[in-house]
């Protein structure tokens, strides 16, 4: 349990009220000290001189045997209340004078120190041999008063001076804390964020020097701000003008494509028509070599239509606008593996969809995606038997992802990084057919959706082909909820 | 005769209780008393005769204690009640009082003792007759200078003619004068030395009285012989060696001289003429 807060008025007050605490009980303590020893000195002095006025008389009254002479000096004695009892004794030890005549004729009694009284004795002699006693009871009432009054005094000084002390202590904790609370302030507040904030403090003392190196370094730091602000917007902005016109020339680069591509499907089309129409019309009147050319130069616009129409597609995807919803992925993958065998339909080919994925995406774009991965699967797993091909949910460093896995004919994993480039073809056409810019639309349509696809596979061994769709995306649809319901990731 | 046995008897007992000088009983006494009559203040007294009666103690191998009164009467009354053994004791009081109450003469101071007049240095006054009608301080009446003084004053024509005031001692007697309070002081000139060697004070004797036998030691007569002839040769002795001439020194004598009763009837006379004058 803290008894003070942390606060440095307090410390300040605290440390200068326990010094003075010490201080103010060693003075306290000397000066009582003095105070009883003095009184005590005074008090012996008048012991003494009362012991001395006493003891004259005394004497003479022993010399001349005229102890009544003794008696007004002994009753004067005993106005002092410090005297409590005067005794007289002659040589024998007989009391020949006392303060209470009861006593006297009696022998001198025990002399034995009170609670609150003590005795002094002065033995009378001269030359002939010793006179008598004088005995003489002190109060030491006056002594232990004066004490009193003495300590007590010294201890209402002392806690007088003390709250005077902590009530300074304070105030002057206050005095050089409450401009080091500005500097505070400032401080934090410019930690906020507000760098136009200062402390406004100013001396010639050491919390002046902070307050004024505080408020040129907060100065500075606004500067460097400002600049590094300046900076960030000239930064942007030309970022933003970079990225127009990047979009502006992919933009017309894909204007360009989309132009070139429907400009050459035209003549291509007549190519491969007057190709065909050419074999079917004339086909049996051509040597066999001519009809050879004519077949190659059919395949050949036939494969230059495709890449068209693949290019068209990227060029249609480049463009597209992303409208994201919730995804039946499972049944999705299902409907493109349904297409895939009403087109080969004697192909025997083992096809596991895990059930219940879900995805938030553009189903438009989803479904091209998975035509294009699931038909490379059913593609490169041809001529396996069991063909194998599996779509599942699965987890990459903690963010779900879909895999599409065949034990088709694989690749080269030290040419993975070809797989999405468009064009970059790992087989031959005549081993497998393709434009080579399949994977490149996939990759462009996941990032479109804010993820990211990779590739595994060894050659002749198959391949899997994961992506992700951005946070949240994917996921497997939650027990008991509908199509429409959520997901679990 | 039959009434007188009883009586007989009861002084025979008397007789045998009551201590006889040099008897066995006062042989066996170890503690006596020296009582000096207060001529001044008991503190003084002390400083002086204290030493005395210790070395009178030592020389008769007794303690000898020392006692005083606060009043010349007083010290009278218990001198006539016998309560010293050794006295030191103004002649006048030797011959009204000592003497009759059993105290015998065993030295007094070698001098004559006279009653001096003295007056401050600086006094107009050059003889007793300027005394006329001013005021004298004495000692307590009963005093010996003051018999002695009253019966100069007589002499000289000056009886009634001064007013007499009669203080405690004579240190009180000188101080009057010193202060000019009084014209004159009779005193004795032993305490005029004291006076003037404590004081220093600026006095001087206007005339002196005639001459008596001085102040004396008296042993009791229950005091033993041995003890007595023992005191006596040790007072008269002190002037001959140094400690005992501090103690003389220190009582403001000289020396002392054995003394005879008869030696006193000089002071006797002079106080049946100052009685007779005072009737």
């Amino acid at each position: 349990m803290r008894l003070l807060p942390r606060s440095l008025r307090y410390r300040i007050a605290a440390a200068i009220f326990a010094l003075e605490a010490v201080m103010m009980t060693v003075v306290i303590w000397q000066t009582t000290a003095f105070t009883r020893d003095a009184t005590a000195s005074q008090i012996r002095d008048m012991e003494q001189v009362t012991l001395d006025l006493l003891a004259g008389t005394a004497r003479v009254a022993l010399l001349t045997e005229e102890y009544d002479r003794f008696q007004p000096y002994l009753e004067h004695a005993l106005r002092d209340p410090h005297v409590v009892r005067i005794l007289l004794a002659d040589e024998r030890g007989r009391v020949v004078a006392a303060s209470e005549q009861s006593r006297v004729g009696e022998g001198l009694p025990a002399l034995r120190d009170g609670a609150e009284t003590y005795w002094r004795r002065r033995e009378l002699a001269n030359e002939t041999g010793p006179l008598g006693v004088l005995a003489v009871e002190f109060s030491a009432a006056p002594l232990v008063r004066i004490h009193a009054q003495a300590r007590n005094l010294g201890i209402a000084i002392g806690l007088a001076g003390m709250a005077v002390i902590a009530v300074v202590g304070v105030g002057f904790g206050m005095l050089l804390t409450r401009r080091l609370e500005r500097v505070m302030a400032a401080a934090e507040a410019v930690a906020a964020g507000a760098l136009d904030r200062r402390s406004g403090v100013r001396g010639d003392d050491e919390v002046g020097a902070l307050g004024a190196a505080f408020d040129a370094m907060a100065e500075r730091l606004a500067a460097e701000r400002a600049e590094l602000e300046r900076g960030r917007e000239a930064l942007e902005r030309r970022v933003r003008e970079r990225t127009a016109e990047l979009e502006r020339t992919n933009h017309e680069l894909e204007s360009f494509v989309s132009a070139v591509s429907h400009d050459l499907r035209a003549p291509l089309r007549a190519v491969q028509g007057f190709a065909e129409a050419l074999l079917e019309d004339h086909g049996d009147r051509l040597p066999p070599e001519a009809r050879g050319y004519l077949d190659r130069m059919h395949g050949a616009a036939t494969r230059m239509t495709e890449l068209i129409e693949d290019l068209l597609l990227l060029s249609r995807v480049s463009r597209s606008r992303l409208e994201r919803v919730r995804v039946d992925f499972s049944r999705l993958a299902g409907e493109v593996v349904q297409e895939l065998r009403a087109g080969e339909p004697d192909r025997a080919a083992a096809v596991e969809i895990e059930p219940g994925i879900e995805a938030h995406a553009d189903p438009r774009l989803l479904r091209i995606a998975l035509v294009n991965l699931i038909g490379n699967a059913w593609k490169f797993t041809r001529g396996r038997d069991p063909a194998r091909i599996q779509v599942a949910l699965d987890t990459h460093e903690g963010e779900p992802c879909v895999c599409v896995r065949d034990n088709g004919a694989g690749f080269d994993p030290r040419y993975a990084h070809k797989l999405f480039q468009p064009f970059q073809r790992l087989h031959s056409t005549q081993q497998f057919e393709g434009s080579g810019v399949g994977l490149s639309t996939v990759q462009r349509i996941v990032h479109m959706h804010g993820g990211r696809i990779w590739a595994e596979g060894r050659e002749g061994e198959g391949a899997t082909f994961c992506f992700t769709l951005g946070p949240g995306a994917l996921g497997r649809r939650m027990r008991g909820v509908g199509a429409a319901g959520g997901m679990e990731a | 005769m039959s009434r007188a046995w009883p009586v007989a008897v009861l002084l025979g007992l008397a007789a045998a209780a009551a201590p006889m000088p040099g008897g066995p009983a006062a042989e066996e006494r170890q503690d006596y008393v020296l009582g000096v009559f207060p001529y001044l203040p008991p503190a003084r007294l002390e400083r002086g005769f204290a030493p005395v009666a210790r070395a009178l103690g030592e020389a008769a191998g007794v303690r000898m204690r020392l006692r005083t009164r606060g009043s010349f009467a007083s010290f009278r009354e218990a001198l006539a009640d016998g309560r010293f053994d050794l006295v030191f004791i103004q002649p006048f009081d030797y011959v009204r009082v000592a003497a009759p109450a059993g105290y015998r003469p065993l030295a007094r101071w070698d001098g004559r003792l006279r009653a001096v007049v003295v007056t401050r240095a600086d006094s107009a006054l050059h003889g007793l007759e300027g005394l006329r009608g001013r005021q004298v301080a004495m000692p307590p009446p009963a005093a010996a200078v003051s018999i002695l003084g009253r019966d100069l004053l007589a002499a000289r024509g000056l009886a009634g003619a001064v007013r007499i005031v009669h203080l405690r001692n004579h240190f009180a007697c000188l101080s009057q004068v010193a202060a000019r309070r009084a014209a004159a002081c009779v005193t004795a000139a032993s305490a005029l030395r004291v006076y003037r060697a404590r004081y220093g004070a600026p006095l001087e004797v206007l005339s002196r009285s005639e001459g008596i036998p001085t102040s004396l030691y008296a042993a009791h007569r229950r005091v033993p012989q041995r003890l007595a002839r023992a005191w006596q040769r040790t007072i008269t002795a002190w002037h001959r060696t140094p400690a005992g001439r501090r103690l003389l020194e220190g009582i403001g004598f000289r020396r002392f001289v054995p003394a005879q009763d008869a030696e006193y009837d000089a002071v006797r006379a002079i106080w049946r003429r100052v009685q007779e004058e005072g009737r």
